[in-house]
């Protein structure tokens, strides 16, 4: 591509009230290159990738494409100058269907004298669309019906169905397990070599070398960087997003395991979760492993009392669930459950950080029934240090926080349970690599401490770093446990797809 | 030593308290301005504005909306379309209960007590149809309101009961330290609500619960148990304005308290508190129900006819409101 | 061609049947064996007039509450242009221009709440509550605060009139039902008011003018206002300035029962008719058995807490069943 860039962004520069969210970033785009953009949580990536997709607008700075100077003023704008976003937070309206979403904005309409939505023609480019993610829905499907892998796939779908030549990917595998990544791979592949210019956000370094072909480093609002991937190693990376060194990603000592803490027995619910028996013991964590669909989510929410079991039997601390299980019984009796979607379950996005971090530990907080603001603060401040959360103050509102950090908030809000048991859904989802190993050290601490703690989660790294004991589920059956010394990612991955026996 | 810039160490006494403040007022801070703004305009155009007489009038008349409305700024709070329907007919209602009671010869505090009683009884009854029913808010306040009303009249047939003990007329018509006892009613309520609504932990809840039921749900917050406390409050509260309201007529009957709740509801949201959920509070409940109550106040001082007078009551709110926003709310 | 039969053409939030109108069924077929001329022609035909003023506003307030916005001055801007109309006539304008600068009046004042909503930003309540309060002081203020009545037979023709035995609000009312169930299903506008009421942040940033949109839902809330008001003035022969007073609450309450949630997002216009026809053949039913006014008022809110309360505790018990 001899000549110039596709896209190219000089001095742009933007502050929120109290952060100064970019200061005079300088980015640059081939046509037919993926440009990887990293950084830690909060350092200013999405705001940049706003700034293109025309959802804000920058303080100051250009941005020109194919040479010439364009004003981006509105996302109507970013789309007709052929720039798609797939949004780190989702952007799907749950009660409307999938062709619905997919050409929202864009609909087809037929040629009759009145005309109207062609929902024909629409559903047809809609199923090619998804034939070629490999998504077996029917595009009439409601979003809301549909798990956050899913909607992953469908956001990208709707990113796709606008044929731009810039395609802004914001930590687009972070819901999805390996084999919606390789899927998504060979289209980011087949989309480089028709030259499109992709923009790539990811906190999973190993997905850089896979697919990126340069890389740039935000820190703190400033560009540190721009590299080719290749010759580049994982180390000199982290050194460049962090300023630092960093620990041991799966830093791990265990001690011996204690009583059983959490044993489920014989569990079902309809056609999601049939006959799963399973044991977490104080002291140990034990992962949970499975592809997207395979129930390791509902599973988790049957334990937390989220949904109701059909059959079957559920023991924590010793106490077998009754009739009245539900989420608040669950968390009184020492139960905690970090759901996968922060957006929907996890936080209160209009409320401070410091109600959000407090909210399921009140009554442990305040047995006298009257909280203290400088109780609250203190309790706020100290999870915000031991997880690095970027922000000016406790007081303001989640919704003003970068992806990783609001994820950091849902952490901190059970780590401040002082729960004895412990379930994370992908609890490290969107989490910058540094913060990760920080995580990973606290859950540690957690275990040490003789906390039992079950962790689902899509990363296989991450699961065979962290677990004593893996449980692999496949179509709602836990299908192989293994101990930590047996497991491999290649065996992992065989019985989560079903190839040894789990066909039944 | 690398130090990320906007991690922050240790808040100070002077930072909680201003980071609390603004917490407390929300976005409605700039709703007081209004008022002021108003109460600036209506003192230089309208004659006799600027008396003690006028303003203890003025807070008198506002009291009684302000009671009302501090049990719909919690309903409205916790969102998914919480709305009351119903406080026009539970404050006819109950307050009708009591004063025959009182015509029965009951003590005072036994008639109150059966008046507040049955409103938190309407109350909890709209928060059951809610929360174990699961009708929408609109629905079952609005079955509460109809029902009520019928009940009302019902037993009424018509009648008028006048007339109460002094003790009784104490709580509408007594002074205390120089004050209307309303006011001195409402005050002491709206502390004792702020302070639960900011300073425990059902006060969180309910902020919680309108920002995110199923976030809140999901962290251990009994969603129900919230929901039925605060529609029992707003029932409560309801009665507690009618037993304000007929001990200062010294007449009860059963029409009293129609379109209350449009009032109520319009102070709160003129405060700032959104159907959201979740955004607002009670502070900005009193901008809204002064607002309120000094438009209607300046008008009658300034001898607009009552033709004109809804006309510039809808005007003023929206034109009020556009500035506040236009002015303080831009950036957004 | 064959069509997949799982795979339906129109958007499945606009598509379902409220429970609802299993209420109505029940409620109308118990009316017809207990209450002696309720199930006659004359008197069905009546409920349905009735109902055709309301199922106007209706529309209206349905598309706001998609949009998880409320209209509440729909009452007071159908009396307004009433009076407007009366004031025109009176005034010996003709027919088709008093018609008109009625609806007009409904349309502006749809513009001025649409114009607040969409582009100051005000919250679609307080900007609705002002124009209530301001439509309803204006039409106050226009007559003088008395009706105006008496209105030359051309024009009431419109509200009394009939094509082959059908009443002629009747008739209006269908077409606008139609024109409005068209627009959610089949138009661009109608899939955005769906958006916006689902996610406002989304719909902008899927490229959706927000602020247009809105804009245009209360417009055409107001104009179908003005247009219920031109008629109510026909029917009644008299331009009345309080004679819409609680019209909201009946609209919205119409909204609700047939089954669109007030935070938005679903629901659709269908339901709503189910909503207008529940309200309207229970206030008949209520006249019929001619019971006092405070019994009316009471069973109203008892029998539309029941009806609704137990097409849930159905649906949920139906759900546990299947389960
Ligand atoms: N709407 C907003 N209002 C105020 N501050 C904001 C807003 N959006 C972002 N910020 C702040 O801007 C900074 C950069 O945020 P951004 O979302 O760009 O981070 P990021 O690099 O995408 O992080 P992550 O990896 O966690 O997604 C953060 O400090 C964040 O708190
Ligand atoms: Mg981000």
């Amino acid at each position: 591509m001899g000549d110039g860039p596709l896209l190219k962004m000089v001095g742009i520069t933007k502050e929120f009230p109290g952060v100064k969210a970019l200061k005079g970033v300088d980015f640059e785009l081939r046509a037919g290159e993926v440009h990887v953009l990293v950084g830690e949580n909060g350092a200013g990536k999405s705001t940049l990738m706003k700034i293109l997709s025309g959802v804000y607008r920058p303080d100051s700075g250009r941005i020109l494409i194919n040479g010439k100077e364009v004003q981006i003023t509105s996302p109507r704008k970013a789309q007709e100058s052929g720039i798609a976003t797939i949004y780190q937070e989702f952007n799907l309206i749950p009660y409307l269907s999938i062709v619905q979403n997919i050409f929202l904005g864009r609909e087809l309409m037929t040629n009759t004298a009145i005309p109207r939505m062609n929902y024909r023609e629409m559903r047809v480019k809609a199923k090619e669309l998804l034939d070629s993610l490999g998504i077996q829905i029917s595009p009439d499907t409601l979003v809301k019906d549909l798990s956050m892998a899913q909607r992953q796939m469908i956001e990208v779908a709707k990113a796709l169905s606008l044929e731009a030549r810039i395609l802004i990917m914001d930590e687009p595998t972070s819901a999805l397990t390996s084999r919606e990544i390789e899927h998504l791979f060979d289209i980011v592949r087949a989309l480089k070599a028709s030259g499109m210019g992709i923009i790539y956000i990811s906190h999973r370094l190993e997905e850089i070398e896979r697919i990126g072909d340069r890389v740039t480093v935000l820190r703190d609002g400033e560009v540190i960087g721009t590299k080719d991937v290749s010759g580049l190693s994982t180390e000199e990376l982290i050194t460049m997003m962090v300023g630092r060194e960093i620990g041991d990603l799966f830093p791990r000592e265990r001690v011996s395991k204690g009583e059983v803490a959490l044993k489920v027995e014989h569990l079902s619910r309809r056609n999601v979760v049939k006959d799963v028996s399973l044991e977490v013991h104080y002291g140990e964590i034990v992962g949970l492993a499975g592809l997207v669909g395979s129930g390791r989510t509902e599973l988790a929410r049957l334990i937390f009392g989220a949904d109701r079991f059909d059959h079957g039997e559920i023991v924590i601390s010793g106490r077998r669930v009754k009739g009245d299980h539900n989420p608040s019984a669950s968390v009184r009796s020492g139960l905690s459950f970090l759901p996968e979607d922060r957006k929907e379950q996890g936080l209160c996005l209009s409320l401070s950080v410091a109600n959000n971090v407090i909210l399921a530990s009140l009554r442990r907080l305040f047995p006298h029934r009257i909280t203290s603001p400088r109780r609250e603060m203190n309790v706020t401040l100290d999870y915000v240090r031991k997880l690095r959360i970027a922000i000016p103050s406790p007081f303001r509102a989640v919704k003003s926080l970068s992806g990783g950090n609001q994820q950091k908030v849902v952490l901190a809000k059970w780590l401040c349970t002082q729960s004895k048991v412990f379930i994370f859904d992908e609890p490290t989802r969107g989490i910058d690599v540094a913060a990760k190993a920080e995580i990973h050290g606290l859950m540690n601490e957690l275990a040490e401490q003789g906390a039992a703690i079950l962790m689902i989660s899509s990363e296989l790294p991450e699961i065979l770093g962290m677990s004593d004991r893996i449980y692999v589920m496949h179509e709602g059956r836990i299908v192989k446990e293994f101990t930590r010394d047996e497991a491999t990612q290649e065996e992992i991955l065989r019985y989560a797809m079903g190839g040894v026996g789990g066909a039944a | 030593m690398y130090q990320r810039s906007q991690q922050i160490q240790t808040l100070t006494h002077n930072e909680i308290s201003k980071g609390v403040a603004t917490e407390v007022f929300g976005g409605s801070g700039s709703r007081f301005l209004l008022l002021v703004g108003l109460i600036v305009v209506l003192s230089f155009i309208a004659p006799n504005f600027l008396s003690l007489n006028n303003f203890i009038n003025v807070f008198r008349q506002a009291s009684l909306l302000l009671i009302m409305s501090i049990g719909m700024t919690l309903v409205i709070l916790t969102g998914r379309g919480g709305i009351d329907l119903s406080i026009g007919s539970v404050l006819a209602l109950s307050s009708c209960m009591a004063a025959s009671a009182l015509k029965a010869g009951l003590p005072v505090t036994v008639s109150i007590i059966i008046g507040l009683s049955i409103g938190a009884l309407c109350g909890l009854v709209n928060g059951a149809l809610v929360t174990m029913v699961g009708l929408p808010a609109f629905i079952a306040t609005f079955g509460m309101m109809q029902i009520a009303r019928g009940a009302v009249l019902l037993y009424m047939k018509g009648a008028i009961i006048y007339g109460f003990s002094p003790a009784f007329r104490f709580i509408g018509a007594g002074h205390l330290f120089g004050l209307p006892m309303p006011v001195i009613v409402a005050g002491v309520l709206f502390a004792v609500f702020t302070f639960v609504l900011y300073r425990t932990p059902f006060g969180k809840e309910v902020y919680a619960i309108g920002a995110n039921r199923i976030a809140a749900e999901l962290s251990g917050v009994r969603v129900n148990r919230v929901l039925l406390t605060v529609y029992t409050i707003s029932g409560a509260m309801a009665a507690c304005a009618g037993l304000v309201y007929i001990s200062r007529l010294n007449a009860a009957e059963s029409v009293i308290g129609q379109l209350f709740e449009l009032q109520a509801i319009a102070a709160t949201v003129i405060g700032g508190t959104s159907f959201r959920g979740g955004e607002g509070g009670l502070i900005g409940t009193i901008a809204g129900a002064l607002i309120i109550t000094f438009l209607n106040n300046g008008m009658n001082l300034l001898g607009i006819s009552s033709l004109w007078q809804l006309f510039v009551l809808g005007s003023v709110i929206v034109s009020g409101v556009t500035f506040d926003m236009y002015f303080w709310h831009r950036s957004r | 061609m064959r069509r997949e039969p799982n795979v339906s053409r129109v958007p499945v939030s606009v598509r379902r049947v409220p429970g609802t109108f299993y209420i109505l069924i029940i409620m109308i077929s118990l009316a017809s064996i207990t209450i002696p001329g309720f199930g006659t022609v004359s008197n069905l035909l009546n409920i349905l007039l009735q109902g055709s003023f309301l199922a106007i506003v209706a529309c209206g307030a349905t598309l706001a509450i998609i949009s998880s916005g409320i209209d509440l001055s729909v009452g007071t801007v159908l009396s307004l242009s009433g009076v407007v109309t009366g004031l025109a006539l009176h005034a010996g304008i003709p027919i088709a221009l008093a018609i008109l600068s009625g609806v007009l009046t409904g349309l502006i004042c749809g513009i001025i709440t649409g114009s607040l909503v969409a582009f100051v930003g005000l919250e679609p309540f307080i900007a609705t509550f002002g124009m209530m309060s301001m439509a309803q002081g204006l039409g106050l203020v226009l007559s003088n605060g008395a009706s105006i009545p008496g209105f030359q037979e051309s024009f009431r023709w419109f509200g009394e009139g009939v094509v082959w035995k059908v009443p002629v609000p009747l008739i209006i009312a269908l077409v606008i039902v139609a024109c409005i169930w068209w627009l959610l299903r089949h138009t661009r506008l109608g899939l955005y008011i769906y958006a916006i009421g689902g996610s406002e942040e989304v719909a902008g940033w899927s490229g959706i003018e927000v602020g247009r949109c809105k804009l245009a839902l209360y417009s055409i809330s107001g104009c179908l206002a003005g247009i219920a008001g031109v008629l109510l003035a026909a029917r009644m022969n008299s331009g009345h300035p309080t004679v819409g007073v609680g019209w909201e609450m009946d609209a919205i309450a119409s909204v609700v029962i047939g089954g669109t949630p007030l935070t938005g997002g679903r629901g659709g216009v269908i339901g709503t008719m189910v909503g207008v026809a529940i309200v309207s053949v229970l206030r008949n039913i209520l006249n019929m058995l001619r019971l006092s006014s405070p019994w009316q008022i009471t069973l109203i809110g008892a029998i539309v807490v029941i009806a609704i309360g137990l097409d849930i505790l159905l649906r949920r018990w139906r759900l546990a069943l299947e389960g």
